[in-house]
C-alpha cells in the first residue's frame, strides 16, 4: 500500500474524480426532484381545493394534524397494514419457501427458477387485468374451476366483496413479486457455504434444524432487504388497483390503500393541499418502515461491509 | 438443504413432496399468464361460454393482427421500446458512475447520499405529477419521449446506483490498484476492470431499469399524449366505458409482458448470478 | 476511508445552496395562483370572426369525428383542427387534473358532461358562454351536462337518457308477452321472477364502481318520486324515497334474488351490454348505444329480438337518468372563438345526424329528434321522446365524485347485507352533509 503521506495528492485527484462521476446523476435526480418535492411539500402547508379556489390560504400544518383525525385516512391506513401483512411478512415468507424449493438439486432446477421471472415481466397494469379476467364474476376462469370441481355451487363474486377482493388484490401482489424475491433469496442461499451444513448433518441436526439454525441466520441480510423492497411496493401499491378495480378503490373502497386515497383526494377530489400532505405522510411512513427494518434485523450491515 | 440430501431412505418421501410442490408451484407461476395468452387467441364467444370452447379451429391470431396494424398500437410499441432502451443506458451510464464514485471514494456523506436516493424512492409518484407536469410543459417535454426518458431516468437512477454500490463493493480493490499504477484513469479502471468483473449484476441492473421503465404506467398517464404514449398506458385503455374489449386488452397484456419475458429469459443467467453477487447484500 | 475536509465544507456549502434554491423555488411555487388568474372570465358570445387553429382533447365515445365530421367542419369554417386527440373516459380526469392545474393551453376544447362540467367550472377552468347566444336549435334540457349554478360552460354533443331493454326471446320462453314492458315495479319483479331461470339472472346492472352505484341509486330514487337535493341543495339521501330506493335495490337483490350478482362488480356500461347481448340477463336499464351494440352482428340478440320501452317506476310511472356528454373551452384556451365554432359545429344538425345514425346516441338538435328519419335509424328514439314527460336527472355537481365514492361504500354494504339500508342513506346522509357544506357554504 502507498503510505500515508503521498496520498494526499492522489486523494485530491480522486476526489475530484468522486465528483465529476457522481454530479450527473445527482443533477439528473435533483433537477427532476428537488422542484416537484419542494412544490409538493409547499402545497401540503396550503388549504388548496381547486374547487374552491377562493379559500386557498396557508394553513401550515394543519393538514398534517387534520390527517390525524382523518377516518377515511386512518381506516385506509388500516386497510394498507393489512395488505401489507399479507404481502410484506406472507410474501416474504413464501419467497424464502420457494427459494429453498427451488435450491435443492433436482432435474428441471433450471428451467424452474427461469419461471420464476415469468410474474417479474408482467407489467403491473397488465397484472392487474388478467386477474381481472380471471376472477370475473359471471366469465372469470376461477369460478369456473370452483364450480366444476364442486367447491362452490354459484359463481362468488371476487371483485364485489370487500374481503374478497381485497384477497384477490393480495393474491395478484403476491404473484406478480415475490417470484423476483425468491430469485433473491435463491441467490443468497447459494452464498451459503455448503460445508456449514455437511457440519450440521454429521452432527445429525434435521432439515427443519438445518433450516432454522443455519439457512435462516444467513439469509438475515436478504431477508431485511426483502422486507423493505416489499413494504415499498406494498405501501405504494397504485397501478394494480387501479386496473382491478375499474379506476375505483374496490367494493365499499375495500381496495383503497393509503395511496390510493392520495391518488383520490388529490385526482379525483381536487383537493391537492391535502392529498400532498396525505403523500407526504406516505413517504415519511415508507422511510419510518425502512429505517425500521434496517435497525430490527440489520446489525450485521457493518461487519459485512469490507 | 444444499445440495446435501444425503443417501437415506428416508428421504423419499420428501423427495416426493418436494418434486409436488416444485409442480405446483409451476403451475402457479406459468398458467395465470398462459390464460391470458389463451383468452388472446380464442374468439371471446368460446370463453364466455358454458362449458368453454377449445376448439383447434377456432384459434386466431386476428387481434394480434388488428393490433399490429393499428398505427397507434405500433407507435406506443416503439415508443415503450425507445423510451426502455434510453432510460436504460442512462441509468446504466450515470448510475455506474454515481456508484463507483460512492462505492471506491466513500467520501464524507456518501452514506447520507445513498439514504437521501432511497428517499426519493420513498416518495408517492402521485404527488410529484402536477409538478413533474408543469416542468416538462416549461421545457416543451409534455408528451415528448426524452421527458419521459429523463423522468423514468431520475425515478430509477436512486435503485441502480444503490445495486451497483453493492455489486462494486464486492470486487476487491487490489486489482484495481494495480490498474491505476499501471497509468490507467479511473475512468479506464471502471470501463476495464470494475464493469467487466461486476458483469453479471450490471446485467441484471440494466434489465432492473428496463424493466421498471417498461412497466410504468401511472406517470406515462399524466406526462405523455398521443405521441409519447406508451404500452401500459395503451393496454389499460381498451378498458373503456363504453367499449371494453377484454380479447384486445388480453392480447396488449401478452405484447407488453412478451418482450420484457423475452429478455429475462435470454438474460436469467445473468439475472441470478448478479443478483447473488451483490444486491443482497446491500 | 480516508477523511476529506475541504469536501466537508464542499459538500456543505453545497448543502446550503441546495437549501436556498429549494426556498427560492418555494417562493415561485405558488399553487394558488392558477385559480385565482381565471376566476371569472367574461361569458363568450358566438358569432365573431374565427379562425387559425384548434386543438381537441375528446373521450373515446365517438368515432364519427375522425372519420370525417373533422374534414367537414374545417371546409366549413377554415379553422384548422391542429390535433384531435381520443382518449380513454377513465383516463381523461386525472389528464384534465393535471392540465388544468398546469394552466395548459395545448387544449382548447375537452370533452365534458355533467359532473365534471360543474367541478371544473367551478374551478374557474370552463369558458363559460353566454346564455343569449346559445344556438336555438340545441334541445334545452341537453345543456344540463354542461352547466352549473346557472352557467353554461359548453355545448352538449349528444344526449343519452337510460331506458329499459329486454329480450324477447326470454320473455316467450317465460311465458311472457315479448311485447308488453312491464310498467310497474312491482310488474317488472314479478317478470324478472320468471326470467331468473336456466341459470341466468332476470336482471343485470353496472354498481360495481362508485359513479355506477351513484347511477342506479339515483335512477332508483327518481322511480321513487324522490329528489336527491331540495332547492338549497340540502342532500335528501336519507329521505323516505332514498331508503325507500336502498330497499328495493337490496330486495331485488337479496330477497327476491333476480338479479345478477355479477351487477356488484360490473363497473361499466359496455360490459353490461356484453352480459345481455350474449344471452345471459333479460333486463337491464341502459344507455341509448346498448342498441346498436345488442342488434350488431356480434350480438346473439337482434334488432327483433331487443325490446326498449320505459323504465318501470316504483311511485311514479317512469324516471330515468341523465349521461349526456359535450364539449367544453378550456380557460386557458387562446382562441376561444375558433373553439366555440367547434363547439356550435359538433351540436348542429350535420354532426348530430352522424352521431344518432352511426352511434346510436340520442340528438341534441331539435331538427335531428323531429326528422322521421331519425327514428327510423334508431328505434329507440321513440322511447327518449317518451321519457321527456318523466323526470330525468344527474345532478352533477362540484362535489359529484366525493358523493360517488362515499355512496357507493354504504350502496355496496347495503347490497351485501352488512347494513340496514335505513342506517346505510342515514351514513351516507351524514358524510355527504359536511362536503356540500364545503363547496356550497
Amino acid at each position: 500500500m502507498l503510505g500515508r503521506t503521498t496520498l494526499s495528492a492522489v486523494e485530491r485527484k480522486d476526489r475530484r474524480f468522486a465528483i465529476f462521476a457522481a454530479t450527473p446523476a445527482g443533477l439528473t435526480i435533483a433537477a427532476l426532484f428537488l422542484y416537484p418535492l419542494v412544490y409538493a411539500f409547499v402545497l401540503s402547508l396550503y388549504e388548496l381545493n381547486d374547487k374552491r379556489p377562493e379559500a386557498t390560504r396557508v394553513v401550515g400544518l394543519a393538514n398534517y394534524v387534520r390527517l390525524l383525525g382523518d377516518d377515511a385516512f386512518l381506516a385506509s391506513l388500516a386497510r394498507t397494514g393489512v395488505f401489507c401483512l399479507f404481502t410484506v411478512f406472507g410474501g416474504v415468507a413464501f419467497a424464502v419457501g420457494m427459494g429453498v424449493l427451488l435450491n435443492q438439486r433436482f432435474r428441471g432446477r433450471a428451467v424452474a427458477r427461469v419461471l420464476l421471472l415469468v410474474p417479474w415481466a408482467v407489467p403491473p397494469v397488465v397484472n392487474g387485468i388478467m386477474w381481472k379476467l380471471i376472477f370475473d364474476g359471471t366469465y372469470g376462469v376461477a369460478n369456473s374451476i370452483l364450480m366444476t370441481l364442486g367447491i362452490v355451487d354459484r359463481p362468488v363474486q371476487w371483485l364485489a366483496v370487500p374481503d374478497l377482493t381485497l384477497g384477490v388484490l393480495i393474491f395478484a401482489e403476491v404473484w406478480k413479486l415475490t417470484p423476483f424475491l425468491a430469485l433473491m433469496t435463491i441467490a443468497s442461499l447459494q452464498s451459503i457455504p455448503a460445508n456449514i451444513y455437511r457440519a450440521a448433518s454429521i452432527d445429525g441436526a434435521g432439515s427443519w434444524q438445518r433450516f432454522w439454525r443455519m439457512t435462516l441466520p444467513n439469509l438475515r441480510g436478504t431477508i431485511m432487504f426483502l422486507l423493505i423492497v416489499q413494504s415499498m411496493w406494498s405501501i405504494k401499491v397504485f397501478d394494480s388497483i387501479y386496473v382491478l378495480t375499474g379506476g375505483s378503490g374496490g367494493p365499499a373502497g375495500a381496495t383503497t390503500t393509503v395511496n390510493f386515497l392520495a391518488y383520490l383526494t388529490t385526482f379525483s377530489y381536487l383537493d391537492r393541499g391535502y392529498g400532498a400532505s396525505m403523500s407526504i405522510a406516505i413517504m415519511v411512513i415508507v422511510i419510518l418502515v425502512a429505517a425500521f427494518w434496517v435497525l430490527l434485523l440489520g446489525r450485521r450491515d457493518k461487519e459485512t461491509r469490507r | 438443504m444444499n445440495d446435501t440430501a444425503g443417501p437415506r431412505r428416508r428421504v423419499d418421501v420428501g423427495r416426493v413432496a418436494h418434486r409436488v410442490a416444485v409442480a405446483l408451484l409451476v403451475v402457479y407461476l406459468v398458467v395465470p399468464f398462459l390464460w391470458m395468452v389463451v383468452y388472446s387467441v380464442y374468439p371471446s364467444e368460446n370463453l364466455r361460454s358454458s362449458p368453454m370452447s377449445f376448439a383447434p379451429t377456432d384459434l386466431t391470431l386476428a387481434k394480434y393482427g388488428e393490433l399490429f396494424g393499428d398505427s397507434g398500437f405500433v407507435r406506443s410499441m416503439t415508443n415503450s421500446v425507445v423510451v426502455g432502451v434510453a432510460t436504460t443506458v442512462i441509468c446504466m451510464l450515470l448510475g455506474s458512475l454515481a456508484a463507483y464514485s460512492i462505492s471506491r471514494f466513500r467520501f464524507r456523506g456518501s452514506q447520507t447520499l445513498l439514504l437521501a436516493m432511497m428517499t426519493v424512492q420513498a416518495i408517492p409518484a402521485i404527488v410529484l405529477a402536477v409538478p413533474l407536469f408543469v416542468l416538462m410543459r416549461d421545457f416543451g417535454l409534455y408528451d415528448s419521449l426524452t421527458g419521459l426518458v429523463l423522468t423514468y431516468a431520475a425515478f430509477i437512477l436512486p435503485l441502480v446506483i444503490w445495486m451497483m454500490v453493492s455489486f462494486f463493493d464486492s470486487i476487491p480493490v487490489n486489482l484495481e490498484r494495480a490498474a491505476r499504477i499501471d497509468g490507467c484513469s479511473h475512468l479506464g479502471v471502471l470501463r476495464r476492470v470494475v464493469i467487466p468483473l461486476s458483469g453479471p449484476g450490471f446485467a441484471a441492473t440494466a434489465i432492473f431499469a428496463f424493466i421498471t421503465a417498461w412497466s410504468d404506467f401511472f406517470l406515462a398517464k399524466i406526462l405523455t399524449g398521443p405521441n409519447a404514449e406508451t404500452l401500459p398506458v395503451r393496454t389499460a385503455a381498451f378498458q373503456g366505458l363504453f367499449a371494453t374489449d377484454y380479447t384486445a386488452a388480453a392480447t396488449a397484456g401478452v405484447i407488453t409482458a412478451l418482450p420484457v419475458l423475452a429478455l429475462a429469459l435470454v438474460a436469467q443467467r445473468w439475472i441470478v448470478q448478479g443478483i447473488t453477487e451483490g444486491a443482497v447484500k446491500g | 476511508m480516508p477523511r476529506h475536509q475541504s469536501i466537508l465544507t464542499r459538500r456543505s456549502l453545497l448543502g446550503g445552496g441546495l437549501v436556498l434554491g429549494g426556498t427560492a423555488l418555494a417562493g415561485c411555487v405558488s399553487p394558488g395562483g392558477s385559480a385565482g388568474s381565471s376566476a371569472s372570465p367574461s361569458a363568450l358570445s358566438s358569432g365573431g370572426e374565427a379562425g387559425g387553429e384548434i386543438s381537441i382533447l375528446d373521450d373515446n365515445t365517438n368515432q364519427v369525428f375522425q372519420n370525417g365530421l373533422i374534414e367537414t367542419f374545417q371546409e366549413q369554417t377554415g379553422i384548422t383542427v391542429r390535433n384531435y386527440e381520443m382518449a380513454n373516459f377513465n383516463d381523461l380526469h386525472d389528464r384534465f387534473a393535471t392540465m388544468f392545474a398546469g394552466q395548459d393551453t395545448s387544449y382548447d376544447v375537452i370533452m365534458t358532461w355533467a359532473g365534471w362540467s360543474a367541478e371544473f367550472g367551478q374551478a374557474g377552468w370552463l369558458q363559460p358562454l353566454a346564455q343569449d347566444s346559445l344556438p336555438a336549435d340545441v334541445i334545452r334540457p341537453a345543456l344540463d351536462a354542461v352547466s352549473w349554478d346557472d352557467t353554461v360552460y359548453g355545448l352538449p354533443k349528444f344526449a343519452s337518457v337510460q331506458t329499459m331493454f329486454w329480450n324477447k326471446e326470454h320473455f316467450e320462453r317465460a311465458g311472457l308477452d315479448p311485447d308488453a314492458a312491464p310498467e310497474s315495479w312491482d310488474e317488472f319483479v314479478a317478470a324478472a321472477k320468471k326470467l331468473t331461470t336456466d341459470g341466468r339472472y332476470g336482471y343485470t346492472c353496472d354498481m360495481g364502481n362508485p359513479a355506477g352505484a351513484y347511477q342506479n341509486f339515483l335512477r332508483t330514487m327518481l322511480l321513487c318520486g324522490g329528489e336527491l337535493y331540495d332547492a338549497d341543495y340540502t342532500p335528501q339521501l336519507d329521505s323516505e324515497a332514498g331508503v325507500e330506493a336502498m330497499t328495493k335495490l337490496v330486495e331485488l337483490y337479496r330477497d327476491h334474488e333476480v338479479m345478477n350478482p355479477a351487477s356488484l362488480q360490473i363497473t361499466n356500461a359496455s360490459d353490461l351490454v356484453e352480459v345481455f347481448s350474449q344471452g345471459n340477463t333479460s333486463i337491464v336499464f341502459n344507455w341509448p348505444f346498448q342498441w346498436s351494440v345488442a342488434t350488431s352482428d356480434a350480438a346473439t340478440t337482434s334488432a327483433a329480438t331487443v325490446g326498449n320501452g320505459l323504465i318501470p317506476g316504483i311511485n311514479v310511472r317512469s324516471a330515468s337518468i341523465d349521461g349526456s356528454e359535450g364539449y367544453a373551452i378550456s380557460a386557458f384556451s387562446e382562441n376561444k372563438s375558433a373553439a366555440l365554432k367547434w363547439l356550435e359545429f359538433a351540436a348542429s344538425a350535420t354532426s348530430q345526424r352522424e352521431i344518432v345514425e352511426k352511434e346510436g346516441w340520442f340528438p341534441v338538435s331539435q331538427e335531428i329528434l323531429d326528422d322521421p328519419a331519425t327514428e327510423e335509424a334508431l328505434p329507440v328514439v321513440a322511447t327518449y321522446e317518451q321519457s321527456t314527460e318523466y323526470v330525468t336527472r344527474r345532478y352533477g355537481t362540484p362535489w359529484s365524485n366525493e358523493l360517488d365514492q362515499l355512496l357507493s361504500v354504504h350502496v355496496n354494504r347495503a347490497m351485501n347485507g352488512d347494513e340496514e339500508p335505513a342506517a346505510a342513506m342515514r351514513a351516507s346522509q351524514q358524510e355527504l352533509l359536511p362536503v356540500v357544506e364545503k363547496y356550497l357554504g
